[in-house]
């Protein structure tokens, strides 16, 4: 090899790298154009995810506190997750999590509940749940409410919860 | 504070089980797992189980009241949201299951173990609103501990920074005690209507 190429070859080297590299980035811009969801009209976790089964526990007479529960599903390449919910019939809406370790229920407040890219996630009974703490009238089975989701880019969907006994 | 309380709730959750392991040893001779889902225990008086006496309102209730019925017996609080609503539920479901011959020889007892929420009419109406042949009793903070830990079933009270100020963390078994008020079939936590109607029936 000569003197002259001998020096040139970490230019060469260099070259073809950031080549390569551009021609992978390309690419990888290429497919992502392609990408029929980011193409249409969704731009936001309230229009990605949809929700299923929304439902609220049925309040026996006097008891203040219900738990709502839905899935939530995640029908895009981001993550996202539930931040906070709202309903004007509650002083406070939280969102919990039941848990059983040995034998004894623990529930805990929790900041949000992800729901994992292309992914979902559940709230039901055991799990997690939507706190709807004080109550202002009871929650009776064969109503529905209207819940408002905020999403973790601040986006919101609002769903109509059926109020059920939510038994077998 | 906060961290102190959660550890001395903790300490207490561990010491509980400690001890009800220790009593359920020492009642093992008697102890039978069912193959139905749930595990019969002889009442061993100051071990295990047995009477004791709450309030209804400002009237005492006690389990000796019922001796003759069999009593479905569940600890729990009103505004336990999600746990407490789920097992009462199968309890209610699975007695509609009864004839109204067998439901006259069953007393389903709800125990509040939230006693500074749940008093009186209020407690009433949320036991009874599951179904109407439910009686909710409890006592002071300390009664009803008692009580529970008797059965082998624990509470503790968590602060917490939910609106709601303080969290109760707890077991959630069924008891079924006997008419002659020997024995007793723990249920657990995820019972299926079906387990409870079994259970209930077998002790009819």
């Amino acid at each position: 090899m000569n003197p002259f190429l001998r020096a040139m070859m970490p230019a060469i080297l260099l070259t073809t790298t950031i080549g390569l590299y551009a021609c992978d980035n390309s690419t990888q811009t290429a497919e992502k154009g392609k990408s029929p969801k980011s193409a249409i009209v969704s731009t936001n976790a309230a229009e990605f995810i949809t929700v299923s089964k929304p439902r609220i526990r049925a309040t026996a007479p006097g008891q203040t506190v219900s738990g709502a529960f839905m899935t939530l599903v995640n029908n895009s390449e981001t993550a996202y997750a539930l931040t906070s919910v709202s309903y004007h019939g509650a002083s406070v809406v939280e969102i919990h999590e039941t848990s059983m370790n040995e034998g004894m229920m623990r529930m805990r407040k929790v900041s949000q509940i992800d729901i994992p890219a292309n992914g979902s996630a559940e709230l039901k009974p055991g799990s997690y749940h939507i706190m709807l703490i004080g109550l202002e009238k009871e929650m009776k089975a064969g109503t529905a409410e209207t819940l408002t989701l905020t999403f973790s880019d601040d986006s919101q969907k609002t769903v109509e919860a059926l109020v059920g006994t939510l038994s077998e | 504070m906060n961290k102190i309380i959660i550890f001395i709730g903790l300490l207490a959750f561990v010491l509980g089980i400690g001890i009800a392991r220790y009593y359920l040893a020492q009642s093992s001779p008697d102890l039978e797992t069912n193959t139905d889902g749930y595990t019969k225990v002889k009442v061993s008086e100051g071990n295990f189980g047995g009477d004791f006496t709450l309030f209804q309102g400002d009237k005492p209730v006690s389990l000796s009241d019922f001796h003759g019925k069999l009593v479905v017996l569940y600890f729990g609080f009103a505004s336990c949201p999600d746990v407490c609503p789920t097992t009462l539920t199968i309890i209610a479901s699975a007695l509609r299951q009864l004839t109204p011959e067998e439901l006259e020889t069953v007393q389903p007892v709800f125990i509040s173990i939230d006693p500074e929420r749940d008093q009186g009419e209020k407690l009433t109406a949320y036991a009874t609103y599951f179904h109407p042949g439910f009686i909710g009793i409890t006592g002071t903070p300390d009664e009803v501990q008692k009580v529970a830990n008797q059965y082998g079933g624990f509470f503790i009270k968590v602060e917490s920074d939910s609106a709601l100020e303080y969290l109760v963390e707890h077991t959630s078994k069924t008891y079924i005690i006997s008419k002659d008020g020997q024995y007793v079939s723990i249920l657990p936590h995820d019972m299926t209507r079906d387990v409870a109607l079994n259970a209930i029936r077998s002790g009819l």
